[in-house]
């Protein structure tokens, strides 16, 4: 069954105008996996928003700009970060681009590699060093003791990931953001405290792309999260679901559990018409909090038009080109 | 580490040998041992060095030692459990003490397997630390690598009491930070009066280009685009920012030296008492692993084996091979500990088919191999003497060489073991000769132990259906009493002999996965799996009733039996006519 969180109940009230306030909200005291539609999405800048909202204040308050409180200043202490590649870096290793670089403040928790940390100007505190090397140094998790820019490398073996956040959440991290690929979601999904965001990079040439992204993932939100038996005409699909594997199931199986969301290699149409025809269940969930949808060269209007209302009431935009 | 490594491995050579393939896949002692969990890196990999060992004065004392740790660990539960925690959360230190640069994780390492350490041998009393040659003598290094920790004892950093200078430069960058904290806010608030735009959490906002174009030229903001109607617009700190900017990045990089510096110095001490490091890793090995020894022993109920003179005799009592009586747990069988006198030192082992004479074997071999390990055994009582080799020769004993027969492969084994006569050697033979004609079979098989009875450094057993073999001079039989049929008679009202009986037995159902369990339960419950003192002389190996029980269908059965009785040719043609 699909949680009832106050950002469900808020979706629930009014379909349009889901605001980032709402989805940071949403993120506290959670393992939130920040995923991306493709490569310079706009993931680590949402993370970097992210952060600053759901740290301490640390003196740094919205009265000091001007305003009133705000809820994005609450904070339910520390906060943990890491990611499930590479990030922070200057430059993206593959394509040269420019990056944005992760910011942690002091107090924030955060997994890396020893070799990236030791370039970092935060001043770290190593609390602990993970077994085995990766390419770029052994995994440690650190504290740090002040601002500065860090480097995030996640672990090679994804088995590793829960092992990680665990270690964070003992050494006191309240929440935990990865930033990371939406197939690693649902390794730490069973808790049933993880959620996801999806940041959707929007641009002409990909706009009815991004659409059915998060069409897709809508669709996928709203599938009934369901143990135990299936019924006659229902079957288990082990791993992934591709059109190859559901054109061979049987017509006659008219109830299809996955393990999760995850295990989806479906387009928006091919899931469309399948739904037509059979119902589907995941094993396990995980919530989908919403798209960050980053706009380039497109409006709201035009990303909007042809959007139902319950696939918009999963959308907020860019937090950065919030009217000025 | 390499130095410790080599240490270890010296070790093992002066007194233990490997254990062969053959006879530890034949005993399945990797399956018993599955059970054996030292709790640290370096436990585990004592376990896996185990050898066979076949000095008396050492397995004795490695004895009295798992019986200290067992009797401290039933009265001191308390401290057992500290030391066994501690030994859970000893990190692997995979990296050499002896480098000149030894970097923040490798101290962090160091600093918890020196502070998981020292909590074990604190835990252990003073006898046992003496048993494990454990001696604390890191307290100066602890030190080093605990200065100026936080709240966190298993932490590492850089503190600032590691180099004076470390505390003014820090003090530096905060006062940077602090500077450039007040800059900015008083720049965001600045711009937001003036502007509206507002960069509370965020370093750049995305505005309308036309919107934009009143703030050209404003110098405390940066506009580049973003796409083709927007752009990007971030606050510019001005030249106080990049003065406390730059201010900051040479104290950082003046930070970077002085702590390489430390890091050197940290290095140094550490390789300096690296000899210490390495000779706690022993101390720690030893323990986990005698632990673990006595963990299993009161699991599982191990005994202590008693350790003879090399020509006594090896006494089993209620022994138990435990894979084997777990598998027959898991089918709903019944397991019978063998028990038994081996007087002699050649000996030949025959009774009924599925009788447990492979089994007797098994349990000799597990029990014999976990005395030499070192280890306590799962019998009420077991006196053995000890082997420099233990070999079995029989089916998967050798690994296949081309070319070569399972016969071939036998012989192969045997020609191995044979030729070289100067180490007191046991040796275990299932089923020699099966795979030939009997009476050659049989022949190689009374050479053999006939060699093997007059060259004192052999014992041997060997399991045998073969019939006309010679015992050597001095050699015994035994013979596993085998099927029971009183007992049968008495529950099934028929024979085993007779295929009513079993068929009645079997009701109606006949499909092979029930009939199968079925059949192996009742001849566990027939098969009397004891071991008893016999003459040489083969007599039947209840085969006919065992095909019988195991369902095979009656015509063939009686066909067997009716040539039996006639004791003429067998004529395949017609099995039902001689």
């Amino acid at each position: 069954m699909r949680k009832r969180t106050a950002l469900n109940r808020k979706r629930g009230a009014k379909y349009r105008d889901l605001q980032v306030s709402d989805v940071i909200d949403g993120l506290r005291g959670r393992v939130i996996f920040i995923t991306g539609s493709a490569k310079n999405a706009g993931k680590t800048t949402f993370l970097n928003y992210a952060l600053n909202c759901l740290r301490p204040a640390h003196g740094r308050s919205r009265t000091a700009f001007g305003g009133g409180a705000s809820s994005r200043c609450r904070s339910v202490g520390p906060v943990g970060f890491l990611s499930v590649g590479v990030d922070g870096e200057p430059e993206d290793l593959v394509f040269g681009s420019p990056k944005p670089r992760v910011r942690a403040a002091a107090g924030d928790l955060l997994a890396t590699t020893d070799r990236l940390l030791a370039a970092s100007d935060a001043g770290c505190e190593l609390l602990q060093v993970f077994p085995g090397t990766t390419a770029l140094g052994r995994m440690v998790l650190a504290r740090a003791s002040r601002e500065g820019f860090v480097e995030l490398a996640g672990p090679e073996n994804n088995s590793r990931l829960p092992e990680l956040i665990e270690a964070l959440q003992k050494k006191g991290a309240k929440t935990v953001l990865i930033d990371g690929a939406v197939d690693r979601v649902t390794q730490v999904s069973s808790g049933g405290a993880a959620g996801f965001v999806l940041v959707v990079r929007v641009d002409p040439r990909k706009l009815g792309s991004a659409q059915d992204l998060l069409r897709l993932q809508s669709a996928l939100s709203r599938v009934e999260v369901r143990g135990g038996a299936l019924p006659e005409d229902g079957a288990d699909v082990e791993g992934a679901l591709t059109q190859q594997k559901l054109s061979a199931l049987p017509v006659a199986l008219r109830v299809l559990r996955l393990e999760d969301p995850g295990k989806v290699f479906l387009s928006w149409r091919e899931w469309r018409e399948a739904s037509r025809t059979r119902k589907f269940l995941f094993k396990q969930g995980c919530e989908f909090l919403g798209c960050c949808a980053v706009l380039f060269d497109v409006s709201r209007e035009d990303f909007e038009r042809g959007l139902a209302p319950e696939d918009l009431a999963n959308v907020f935009y860019n937090p950065y080109e919030e009217p000025v | 580490m390499s130095r410790a490594r080599t240490k270890m491995s010296r070790e093992r050579s002066t007194a233990e040998n490997a254990v062969e393939a053959g006879v530890r896949n034949f005993a399945e002692l990797d399956a018993f041992l599955e059970a054996l969990k030292p709790l640290s890196p370096y436990g585990r990999a004592a376990k896996a060095r185990m050898g066979l060992c076949s000095d008396r004065e050492a397995l004795d004392q490695e004895y009295g030692r798992i019986e200290a740790f067992l009797r401290w660990r039933k009265n001191r539960r308390l401290d057992a459990a500290k030391a066994e925690a501690a030994l859970g959360r000893v990190p692997l230190l995979d990296f050499d003490l002896r480098a000149q640069a030894l970097g923040p994780a490798e101290l962090l390492l160091l600093k918890r397997f020196l502070l998981c350490g020292r909590s074990t041998l604190a835990a252990l009393p003073e006898a046992l630390r003496r048993a494990v040659d454990g001696r604390w003598e890191c307290d100066g290094l602890v030190g080093l690598l605990s200065k100026g920790s936080g709240e966190d004892e298993e932490s590492f950093r850089l503190s600032d009491v590691h180099h004076p200078g470390l505390k003014r430069v820090r003090r530096g960058i905060g006062q940077a930070d602090a500077g450039l904290k007040r800059l900015r806010e008083r720049v965001f608030l600045g711009v937001r009066k003036r502007t509206g735009l507002d960069f509370f959490h965020r370093e750049f906002v995305i505005a309308d280009a036309q919107e934009a174009r009143r703030f050209y030229g404003d110098k405390t903001l940066f506009i580049e685009p973003h796409d083709g109607s927007r752009v990007i617009i971030k606050p510019v700190l001005g030249p106080a920012g990049l003065k406390l900017g730059a201010r900051r990045e040479k104290l950082a990089c003046e930070e970077r030296r002085l702590e390489a510096e430390v890091l050197a110095a940290l290095s140094a001490d550490v390789s300096a008492q690296a000899d210490r490091i390495e000779r706690l890793c022993l101390a720690l090995s030893r323990a986990d692993l005698l632990l673990a020894k006595a963990r299993l022993a009161q699991e599982q109920r191990l005994a202590r084996p008693v350790l003879q003179e090399f020509g006594s005799a090896i006494r089993l009592r209620k022994a138990r091979h435990v894979p084997l009586e777990l598998r027959n747990r898991a089918l709903g069988l019944d397991y019978t500990p063998l028990s038994c006198d081996l007087e002699s030192r050649v000996g030949v082992l025959h009774g009924s088919n599925m009788g447990g004479k492979t089994a007797a074997l098994k349990t000799a071999a597990l029990l014999q191999l976990l005395a030499q390990c070192g280890l306590f055994v799962p019998a009420e009582s077991f006196e053995t003497v000890l082997f420099e080799r233990i070999d079995y020769v029989g089916e998967g004993g050798s690994e296949p060489v081309a070319g070569l027969s399972s016969f071939g492969l036998e012989l192969h084994g045997l020609r191995g073991l044979i030729r070289d006569r100067s180490l007191h050697r046991l040796v275990l033979m299932d089923e020699f000769g099966k795979a030939t004609s009997s009476r050659e079979g049989a022949a190689l098989l009374c050479a053999t132990l006939a060699l093997f009875s007059r060259n004192a450094g052999y014992y041997a057993l060997a399991s045998t259906h073969l019939s006309g073999l010679s015992l050597p001079p001095g050699g015994a039989a035994y013979r596993m009493l085998g099927f029971d049929e009183k007992a049968f008679m008495k529950s099934v009202g028929a024979p085993a002999c007779c295929g009513k009986s079993c068929e009645a037995a079997e009701a109606d159902d006949r499909s092979s996965e029930r009939v199968l369990p079925e059949a192996l339960r009742r001849i566990h419950r027939f098969m009397r799996y004891e071991l008893i003192a016999d003459d040489a002389q083969v007599r039947s190996s209840d085969a006919l009733k065992v095909a019988r029980v195991l369902g095979l269908d009656a015509d063939v059965v009686d066909a067997a039996e009716r040539f039996l009785e006639s004791k003429t040719e067998f004529n395949p043609a017609d099995p039902g006519k001689p």
